[in-house]
């Protein structure tokens, strides 16, 4: 596990490093590198190519391998909890950027002035938004690129085979390939992103090179935002679930600490998910059976970092080049935000792809990604920690005060595995 | 075997058509009082068309697939082409004689001056001239992905067909081997089956806002075609079934008196079930007992027939659809109607077993002809009698098909069995 994080970590700091010298060349270089461009955009048709098929299978197999057991009692409770709380958090994303206004203040740059967003003048109704998240085909839905619309769509198919799978001692042909579908496409995505430094480097030094240094500023607002957002949603967390199981808030936060150093270094809520299974149950003393139902449950279910990261980020954009959301496109944005969190990429790079979801879905240009590839460490960082820590705190909300061993949260008794 | 078995299937189906019925009803008088306010939640109608709709067209592509990849070497050869020759040739004669029945007896004229017609968004680039060469071209698809994506039916199924043949020649050349491609058709298939008949659950709401938000926008007198219509739609299917009969008592010198008597039972299952797969052990029981057909043609055309055939669900496609057309105050001419008979028969090929299957049907065949989906609601009512006026035909055609089969073999139909001079030995 410590290889595999330092790896991650050197592919991490290629990132960080080839923006910073896109960033350089860019200055250096002016106008001139908008000719390499065009690397950067075969990167990320390379990424978002298989993205469909990769989120519709994703959410196919974890919806359809959930059994009757986790569709009842607890699991069904955990659900609703995972699925409640990222869309709190997507609409707290949502407020903070709507508020504080990270992209703000760059309307009158080149950057707005060479944006060629064509802006749709329809009025939308609430019906008209709450029946665009369903699709009349869903070769055409999966054809136009609408997530939402083949989301709804997965989840259906996910049901079913779940179904399925019970009444056919868990066998189901269709569920092996999504399964393994899901699989090679990651892989296939996992493989594009060892080039991701190359990409980067080429659309950051060309659109620093085309529209100056100042498109940065707001990076630096952007990224406060959207820590701000993930401590609020932390301290909501911790209230609530010491609240509701009675206990001490600090000896909380010191028992989640190693998980979150872990999903820090790692980025990836995979390899973080044994750890955090671990300290569940040894230190925080939740039960057994719901630890081990929904810690993996949520990793693919439940992303809260995820939420706030696509809300914050989409509003960010919107404000760069100077659009503006009202109404029922605000609720479409938290809509949208929540529901490709639940269709989260596990792998170096996570929050890029999930960029390259959401900007299309809102009409906004793919070319601003370019703008907060660089930041793929820090949001990274920040998506995660709350991404597993989410997790566990949905187990302890479920859990509640009986299904926490307060003498192992005390310390006073060491944790047995049930023989 | 027995008619006790089939209790279950037939108390579900008849609860659920009771709720549309309801709802239909409870949405058109919801409508009358309501009026204009209620086309507000005409968009709940539309988000449960849209989930039945969604996984239709791979849907319809899978099960073709598997009906027609499932035949094997024997079904493929003698008896079997001999009755798929016989399901082809008179699924498109049904589809035929619905489109003229309605083009006759015109259903669903006499409104073309009311609200419904001024306000229909049809467009009418769908009815522009086009040569015979052109609808012909327009079967098959250069590209299959962007013809399931466009929601061309008609180009996915000559590629359902085609890939299905490509399958079961495969299966019998690799005998013994597992076709993981077939295997995982069916299997979506019948999935897919599961979520539409998860949709139809919520059929009834779906349904009431659908007719509550037009009968308000329109008028009552929206409902007026749909008595005509089911006279013409049971009008067609009875004269089909007369021409059936006549046909195959002349080409197996029969009596038909006999004959009647002897699918008397299927017809009344039938309609009670308003299921061929619930009616089909009945049917291949009275096939071999009563009416004699040889054993082996029995056991292979009847349920070869079973999705392959379905001559009442032709007729009703056409019927339907040249009737929401003549509501809309469109009018077809020459080649439309040739399109209209190959996809209402093409359709036919895919029917969902499913209660409302008739409305999953609709839900195919409306946006193909760019007729506005809502209208679909105003037959959603008509479930049941549809329903049993289309299964009579679907069964009772399988039979008759056998019956062709069968007079051109040796000892095809026994016929001391079918006057009742012997019992068939088993």
């Amino acid at each position: 596990m410590v290889a595999e994080g330092k790896k991650k970590i050197s592919v991490t700091t290629w990132i960080v490093l080839s923006m910073v010298a896109g960033v350089a060349a860019g200055v250096i270089g002016g106008e001139v590198m908008a000719n390499i461009q065009f690397v950067g955009d075969i990167f990320f048709r390379l990424v978002q190519m298989g993205i469909i098929p990769f989120v519709m299978c994703t959410i196919i197999t974890s919806v359809g391998g959930l059994s009757p057991q986790a569709l009842s009692g607890f699991g069904l409770k955990g659900i609703v909890i995972f699925l409640i709380s990222s869309f709190i958090a997507a609409g707290i994303g949502l407020g903070l950027a709507l508020v504080l206004q990270p992209g703000a203040g760059l309307e009158n740059t080149a950057l707005v002035q060479n944006a060629a967003y064509e802006s749709e003048a329809t009025a939308v109704t609430f019906q008209d938004t709450l029946l665009s998240f369903f699709g009349s085909n869903i070769i055409a839905s999966m054809g136009s690129g609408s997530m939402i619309q083949c989301i709804v769509f997965a989840i259906a198919l996910g049901l079913v085979i779940s179904f399925w799978r019970n009444t056919h001692d868990g066998e189901c042909l269709v569920y092996d390939v999504c399964k393994q579908l899901a699989d090679l496409l990651l892989n296939i995505i996992r493989g594009v992103m060892t080039i991701a430094p190359i990409g980067i480097f080429c659309y950051v030094s060309s659109m620093v090179g085309s529209l100056g240094a100042e498109v940065l500023i707001p990076l630096v607002k952007y990224l406060g935002v959207m820590a701000l957002a993930t401590l609020i949603m932390f301290v909501i967390y911790f209230i609530v679930t010491s609240v509701r199981c009675r206990l001490n808030p600090f000896s909380l936060l010191k028992k989640m600490w190693p998980m979150s150093a872990l999903a820090l270094g790692t980025i990836s809520s995979a390899v973080t998910l044994p750890t955090a299974m671990e300290d569940t149950k040894n230190k925080i003393g939740c039960d057994k059976a719901v630890a081990d139902l929904l810690l993996p449950l949520g990793m693919p279910l439940n992303s809260n970092g995820a939420a706030i990261h696509l809300a914050v980020t989409a509003i960010t954009i919107a404000q760069i080049y100077g659009i503006t959301f009202a109404g029922g496109q605000l609720f479409y944005v938290w809509m949208i935000a929540f529901l490709l969190s639940l269709a989260n990429a596990v792998s170096p790079g996570a929050s890029l792809v999930s960029l390259t979801m959401i900007v299309p879905s809102l009409n906004l240009p793919l070319a601003s990604i370019g703008i907060f590839a660089g930041l793929e460490y820090p949001t990274g960082a920040i998506r995660t920690i709350l991404n597993v820590d989410g997790d566990v705190f949905a187990a302890l909300l479920v859990a509640g005060e009986k299904g926490v061993d307060h003498e192992i949260f005390d310390g006073k008794k060491e944790y047995q595995e049930a023989a | 075997m027995t008619t006790e078995s089939v209790n279950p299937p037939k108390r579900f189906t008849y609860n659920a058509t009771l709720a549309i019925v309801v709802a239909m009803v409870a949405g058109y008088f919801a409508g009358v009082i309501g009026g204009e306010g209620l086309s507000q939640i005409q968009f709940i109608g539309d988000i449960f068309f849209r989930l039945v709709q969604m996984g239709i067209v791979p849907f319809v592509m899978c099960t073709i697939i598997e009906a027609v990849g499932g035949l094997t070497a024997r079904d493929l050869s003698g008896i079997g082409v001999k009755g798929i020759a016989w399901f082809a040739g008179s699924s498109i004669l049904a589809g035929a004689c619905g489109v003229a029945a309605a083009t006759i007896f015109q259903p669903g004229a006499g409104l073309a001056d009311a609200a419904l017609v001024q306000e229909a968004t049809y467009d009418a680039s769908g009815a522009t001239a086009v040569t015979v060469q052109e609808t012909l071209t327009n079967f098959f698809s250069s590209n299959i992905v962007s013809s399931m994506g466009a929601g061309a039916m008609v180009p996915c199924i000559v590629f359902s067909i085609a890939l299905g043949l490509a399958i079961s020649w495969w299966r019998s050349t690799h005998e013994g081997e597992p076709c993981p491609v077939f295997n995982f058709i069916a299997q979506l298939g019948e999935l897919l089956l599961v979520v539409i008949r998860g949709v139809m659950t919520i059929a009834p709401i779906g349904i009431f806002c659908y007719v509550s938000s037009m009968v308000g926008q329109l008028g009552p007198e929206v409902l007026i075609p749909l008595l005509r219509y089911l006279l013409v739609l049971g009008g067609t299917v009875f004269a089909f079934l007369v021409l059936w009969i006549i046909v195959v008592c002349v080409r197996c010198s029969l009596s038909p008196i006999v004959l009647i008597r002897h699918i008397w039972r299927m017809s009344f299952m039938a309609i009670a079930t308003i299921s061929s797969a619930v009616t089909l052990p009945v049917e291949m029981d009275d096939a071999k007992n009563k009416i004699g057909v040889r054993e082996d043609i029995a056991d292979l055309v009847l349920p070869l027939g079973m999705p392959l055939n379905s001559n009442g669900a032709s007729i009703h496609l056409a019927v339907t659809a040249i009737t929401i057309a003549q509501i809309y105050g469109m009018t077809f001419g020459g080649l439309d109607f040739v399109f209209l008979t190959v996809i209402s028969t093409l359709l036919s090929l895919a029917n969902a077993v499913a209660p409302g299957a008739d409305i999953v049907s609709l839900t195919m065949i409306v946006p193909q002809l760019g007729l506005p989906l809502s209208s679909i609601g105003i037959f959603a009512g008509l479930t049941y009698p549809v329903g049993a006026i289309r299964t009579i035909l679907n069964v009772d055609s399988d039979v008759f098909c056998a019956m062709m089969v069968a007079s051109g073999e040796k000892d095809g139909i026994d016929r001391d069995v079918f006057y009742g001079k012997k019992a068939l030995e088993k």
